[in-house]
């Protein structure tokens, strides 16, 4: 079991079973929302995915038609996002598991959008690249 | 002019002054807070940033007593942190993800112990245990 949440506890989940996908996304929706360099996924079925404390302290926002990210409205953590074409998956973000535990997927593990990526940020020549996902 | 803001666009800033520092920090603070692998930092003088929007829309997260995080209610985006006279931006929140420049001579990986363990930027920049000079 994967634990889970955000910075100042209010939300916290439990994944029972490893990611079958995991992404570093450079598109620049995700960058922006995490503020980040690039943003990193692990796609779970939704049902592996439950939270255990803090619906009530989710806010939520639909970055684009579909795709709904949620996060805690009292630190700003992002936690996960649904997309409304993949009715079975989850979104979480693996960088706010407790423990440095991998997420699983590691043979899946791959930049996507990297067209869109930040032209001064060097990145490995381990893992595949695709321009989309 | 060097403008941004969170991916909603109730909060927009433009940037004036001289990038002061940069740094990818790994603690696992900023990465509950922003929901991310590591995160992206560029600092500047508060008389080198303005908010042009979204005063309303910015909450407060304090991590420590000196350190408060700014994020957007509507769509979470850590958009900056303040800490006195210094401004962090989130690197991620820059229109069309530009440089902010900064980056000679600083650009360094901080508090890399705490890294999230199974993803490690590929690059020659120095490693710090905690935040440098």
């Amino acid at each position: 079991m994967m634990r889970g949440g955000c910075l100042c506890g209010a939300v916290r989940f439990e994944v029972s079973e490893p990611a079958s996908d995991l992404y570093h996304c450079h598109c620049s929706m995700c960058r922006r929302i995490h503020g980040t360099a690039f943003a990193t996924y692990a796609i779970v079925a939704r049902s592996a995915m439950t939270l255990t404390e803090g619906e009530d302290m989710l806010s939520r926002y639909d970055s684009s038609p579909g795709v709904t990210r949620s996060f805690c409205r009292r630190c700003g953590c992002q936690i996960a996002i649904d997309v409304a074409y993949q009715p079975n998956d989850r979104w979480f973000m693996p960088g706010i598991l407790d423990d440095p535990v991998h997420p699983g997927a590691g043979n899946r593990e791959r930049h996507i959008f990297v067209a869109s990526k930040l032209p001064w940020l060097h990145l490995d020549d381990v893992l595949p690249q695709s321009e989309e996902v | 002019m060097t403008m941004g803001g969170c991916l909603c666009g109730a909060v927009r800033y433009e940037l004036t002054g001289k990038i002061r520092d940069f740094y990818h920090c790994h603690c696992s603070i900023c990465r509950k807070c922003q929901g991310a692998v590591y995160l992206t930092y560029a600092s500047v003088d508060r008389s080198g940033f303005r908010l042009l929007a979204g005063e309303e829309a910015l909450s407060t997260y304090k991590t420590s007593p000196a350190l408060k995080r700014r994020f957007c209610r509507h769509c979470g985006c850590h958009v900056f942190g303040e800490m006195g006279d210094e401004i962090s931006l989130s690197v991620g929140t820059l229109d069309d993800g530009a440089d902010p420049g900064g980056r000679e001579g600083n650009e360094r990986h901080i508090f890399w112990e705490s890294r999230c363990g199974w993803y490690e930027p590929d690059d020659a920049f120095e490693k710090m245990t905690e935040f440098g000079p």
